[in-house]
């Protein structure tokens, strides 16, 4: 009887915790729409005085970057910038270069960059993660990507970035 | 062993494909093989075959995708050379990435990795 009415009193410690997490997480994902709604709106002109119609940045949201940066809570800032993208955001971060090698297995050019937002309004610079940059042999464009943070040199970025094949990642053809 | 890279797909070369690959149909056109989908841009990694003598055999397993090819292929993508794979099995995977700026947006202290996202 005993074990009966603890495993009942455990469904419904179980059944209220999962309500109130759900409610939580529901609560969240609206602040989160609404916050991102708000600043879709006020998304600034174009510089160039144009109609307004042109993002702030064409990788990613529209979102102007050091407008996010000036936000000064650090949640709704996380949240902004993670919905502009790394990309974006990227020039105007601190950026802090562990490592650089040209023609970095296949890459023109790869870097292993910590990544930390800039020091404003009186706050220390929050470290964001580690980086690699790599520069497209063929094409030139830039990719920016998160790995590991525990990452020490580009040669083991690169090789967990292809699935750490238990190997050196050294691509004979890239492009 | 050969490796090769377009964009942040990866291929290797390897022995053979795993015991328990399941045959992986995903034909855009009788002609064209969809490799990966490209999550922003839309464009995808494209191998061309030929639909008559196909010469391919496409399996997966574990997220990976292996190319059984008796004939060379080629794959191409609007913003990248084209890569041609000789005949042999193939591992495909696309590279992956940790989200840094979305675990801080869930307030994580874990590092997760995700597929990239192109």
């Amino acid at each position: 009887m005993i074990l009966i009415g603890l495993a009942v009193i455990s469904q419904v410690v179980m059944a209220v915790l999962e309500s109130r997490w759900n409610r939580l997480a529901e609560r969240r994902h609206r602040d989160v729409r609404a916050l991102l709604e708000e600043w879709r709106v006020r998304r600034p002109p174009p510089a160039d005085g144009g109609a307004g119609t042109a993002p702030v940045n064409p990788d990613g949201s529209g979102l102007d970057p050091t407008a996010i940066l000036d936000v000064t809570d650090p949640q709704r800032r996380a949240v902004l910038m993670a919905e502009a993208g790394m990309t974006a955001m990227y020039p105007y971060l601190q950026r802090y270069i562990r490592s650089r090698l040209d023609g970095a297995d296949g890459w023109a050019v790869a870097e292993l960059v910590d990544v930390h937002e800039p020091f404003a309004h009186g706050r220390t610079a929050r470290f964001i993660g580690r980086y690699l940059r790599m520069v497209d042999p063929t094409t030139r464009r830039i990719h920016i990507e998160g790995v590991p943070n525990e990452m020490q040199t580009i040669a083991e970025a690169l090789n967990w970035r292809a699935g750490d094949v238990g190997r050196s990642w050294r691509p004979d053809q890239h492009t | 062993m050969q490796q090769r890279q377009q964009g942040d797909v990866v291929f290797e070369t390897v022995d053979s494909a795993p015991e328990g690959a399941q045959p992986l149909r995903r034909w855009q056109t009788e002609r064209e093989f969809v490799l990966a989908e490209g999550e922003q841009t839309g464009h995808a990694h494209v191998m061309e075959v030929d639909a008559e003598d196909v010469g391919v055999e496409v399996l997966e397993k574990d997220g990976v995708m292996y190319l059984h090819l008796t004939r060379p292929a080629l794959v191409s993508h609007p913003e990248h050379g084209p890569q041609s794979l000789g005949p042999g099995v193939w591992a495909v995977r696309q590279v992956r990435q940790v989200d840094h700026l979305q675990r801080l947006a869930d307030g994580r202290k874990d590092q997760v990795a995700a597929t990239v996202r192109e």
